[in-house]
């Protein structure tokens, strides 16, 4: 019987690399039966990882307002620098 | 510095880009100068998501423009500019933190026994109800997950990030930044534990 700091750990690879070995999916199953809080971790770290994800993908996206949430633009100065070091390297 | 215009015409129902040299400094320099003016707010947004450091978002900003003076034969202007910028943003990010990564500590275990049982509360003892499908339209929300990442010591932060980053396996990231698999896992997991412990805090209790 795995503990549950390995049947954490095992979830994470599982949700990192998609797929564990069969004998550790099957050890991670049976461990995730028989105890509710690493049941619920494993559903919740999934939760966390699709939340992260799209907030990612949603800073791409210009259509979404991003100064209520303290996502600022770059600031002129930096741009200006920045056009002025592409310039030297043309 | 070689240039391109292009030109689009359409050959058995497809769409077939001729490009042509035409080796013009002024055609390139206008399109950089026009994808600053465009893209850096997008840019310099992801990557202080990604690094909350305003100096390190506006470097590797930088860094990624430089990189695209230099790699602009390659960009294919069929797609589009800024996924093609974002794309390298990412690269550069990853490069920011795989340099971190000298000498991870993992440090003392909060949520374990040393028998490997749940720490008394550190346990997830209650379902989020809610999910998180309709919290991204949430500015509350966003607030949290900004929170979370924030409180995360730097290398966690990019263990955490580095796959979403590039789309790499466990074993190639981990020779990358020069960590056994193991130390890697265990910087994983306790990345994972304090966010989720965090996200709980401050969102559904
Ligand atoms: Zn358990």
């Amino acid at each position: 019987m795995l503990s549950c700091k390995e049947a954490t750990r095992l979830t994470e690879q599982k949700i990192f690399e998609g797929k564990l070995s069969r004998v550790k999916a099957w050890q991670l199953s049976m461990h995730l039966k028989m105890c509710d809080a690493c049941k619920r971790y494993s559903q919740q770290s999934a939760m966390v990882e699709k939340a992260f994800r799209e907030r990612l993908e949603s800073t791409g996206d210009e259509t979404v307002l991003h100064s209520e949430v303290e996502l600022p633009g770059l600031s002129p100065e930096k741009k200006d620098a920045i056009l002025k070091r592409l310039e030297s390297h043309l | 510095m070689r240039n391109f215009t292009k030109f689009f015409f359409i050959k058995h129902g497809q769409f077939v880009v001729h490009i042509e040299d035409i080796s013009s400094n002024v055609e390139t320099s206008k399109t950089l100068e026009d994808w600053v003016k465009k893209y850096s707010d997008i840019l310099f947004r992801r990557a202080y998501f990604l690094t909350s450091n305003r100096e390190v978002a506006e470097d590797i900003v930088q860094e990624t423009f430089l990189a695209a003076v230099k790699a602009i034969e390659g960009f294919s202007w069929k797609s589009e500019p800024k996924t093609w910028l974002l794309g390298i943003l990412s690269h550069k990010t990853a490069d920011y933190f795989r340099q971190k990564f000298r000498n991870p500590e993992v440090g003392a275990d909060d949520f374990f026994t040393t028998t490997g049982d749940w720490k008394g509360e550190q346990a997830p003892s209650s379902d989020w109800l809610s999910g998180t499908e309709n919290l991204l339209d949430n500015v509350d929300f966003q607030k949290v997950l900004h929170q979370c990442l924030d409180d995360l010591p730097e290398i966690w932060r990019g263990a955490f990030l580095l796959k979403f980053l590039e789309n790499k396996k466990g074993p190639v990231i981990c020779q990358e930044l020069g960590i056994t698999q193991t130390n890697f896992w265990q910087i994983l997991h306790r990345a994972k534990l304090q966010l989720r412990r965090c996200i709980e805090v401050y969102w559904f209790k």
